[in-house]
């Protein structure tokens, strides 16, 4: 049996098929994705559909978002991270719509599955390595040798350097994942209180406002966590895009 | 590479504008506390995945080697070393950036044209 507080993050077969062994049924999971994509197709076109040297509100606001990357992108990376920055603001947008979508009344949040930010972590994190190598060759192995190492720390130095580089894609993936499913929870177990609250007949149902004012306030919070943690993770892959494009030792 | 303002005049706008903003709003200390926390949790945070991550490792060698449980505590020590040198790092960038900055913040005060 699931705890009705984990109930909003279970997944459902919609349309459920299985390709060599593999269950790829289409589900709550893969509609919500659908939706967030629309969604950001609808924001982003209709936005520009008209678009003029000086910007209505809508065009203003794609373009900001659009500014705030390149921004972003430039500080990080460099003049050389302007080919990827189609990428982060891909990433950035995706995973913001998702993470606010997923705070709408009966909405499934994409983001709040280890395995949905596993997979970007994963897909950016082999991407590093790929542009590091196809970039530097060899040479990007020292990344892992800080400049003035002493020879007899090397091989520890080395070692730690390497854990520190392997858990990149755990820590990205972990701290989205984390985040929006502490905060789901936390919504959900304060709607609890008031429910329960309410139910218990009395004078009790005047208790019952107070986990209603914080429900209403821990879900201006959530609303902040959803973007700073599209900021965050959009941010950490310029970071870590950067140790492979410019190679910082 | 261009700029994604090309005109002059728009140009000298977003300065003009850039020098306004920085007069009117100084560092708000809210935005800092919770930037800094943002920063203090991502470390926190990588500590951890880290010395679990190290001793995963450590796990996973000491099977195969069947070294029982040497390496498991050395990975884990090195696991915990990893997490602690990305925070030391951070924490020496933000050093330079404070050391960089004159302190008060200066703000120049000509008059706008």
């Amino acid at each position: 049996m699931v705890r009705p507080q984990l109930e909003q993050f279970e997944i459902h077969r919609m349309v459920p098929a299985t390709t060599l062994g593999y269950d790829v049924s289409f589900t709550n999971a893969s509609l919500f994705m659908l939706i967030t994509l629309v969604g950001v197709w609808a924001f982003l076109t209709l936005g520009m559909r008209r678009a003029t040297l000086v910007p209505g509100r809508w065009q203003s606001a794609v373009e900001m978002i659009h500014e705030f990357v390149v921004g972003m992108v430039d500080e990080n990376i460099g003049g050389k991270g302007r080919p990827y920055v189609p990428f982060i603001f891909a990433l950035f947008v995706f995973i913001l719509f998702a993470n606010i979508l997923g705070l709408l009344p009966f909405a499934f949040a994409v983001t709040s599955h280890i395995w949905v930010t596993f997979a970007f972590a994963a897909f950016i994190f082999l991407l590093c390595v790929g542009i590091g190598f196809a970039r530097h060759g060899l040479h990007f192995f020292e990344l892992f040798v800080p400049p003035q190492t002493p020879i007899v720390l090397l091989p520890l130095i080395v070692l730690i350097e390497l854990i520190s580089f392997l858990s990149r894609p755990l820590t990205l993936s972990v701290r989205l994942f984390a985040n929006m499913t502490a905060g789901h929870i936390l919504l959900q177990v304060f709607a609890g209180f008031i429910v329960s609250l309410g139910l218990a007949g009395g004078a009790f149902w005047l208790l019952g406002l107070l986990p209603m004012v914080m429900n209403v306030a821990l879900y201006a919070l959530e609303l902040l966590v959803a973007v700073v943690q599209a900021y965050v993770f959009a941010l950490l892959t310029c970071v870590y895009l950067n140790d492979s494009i410019n190679l910082p030792h | 590479m261009s700029p994604p303002r090309p005109t002059d005049e728009l140009e000298s706008l977003e300065a003009r504008l850039a020098e306004a903003k920085a007069r009117h709003a100084p560092v708000d200390p809210m935005k800092v506390a919770t930037g800094a926390m943002g920063q203090g949790f991502r470390f926190a945070l990588e500590i951890v995945v880290t010395t679990v991550l190290g001793s995963a490792i450590g796990w996973q060698l000491d099977k195969w080697l069947g070294s029982k449980p040497w390496l498991l505590l050395l990975f884990m020590l090195l696991g915990l070393a990893a997490g602690f040198i990305n925070l030391f790092r951070a924490v020496g960038a933000e050093q330079k950036l404070v050391d960089a900055q004159p302190v008060p913040p200066s703000v120049p005060d000509e008059v706008e044209d």
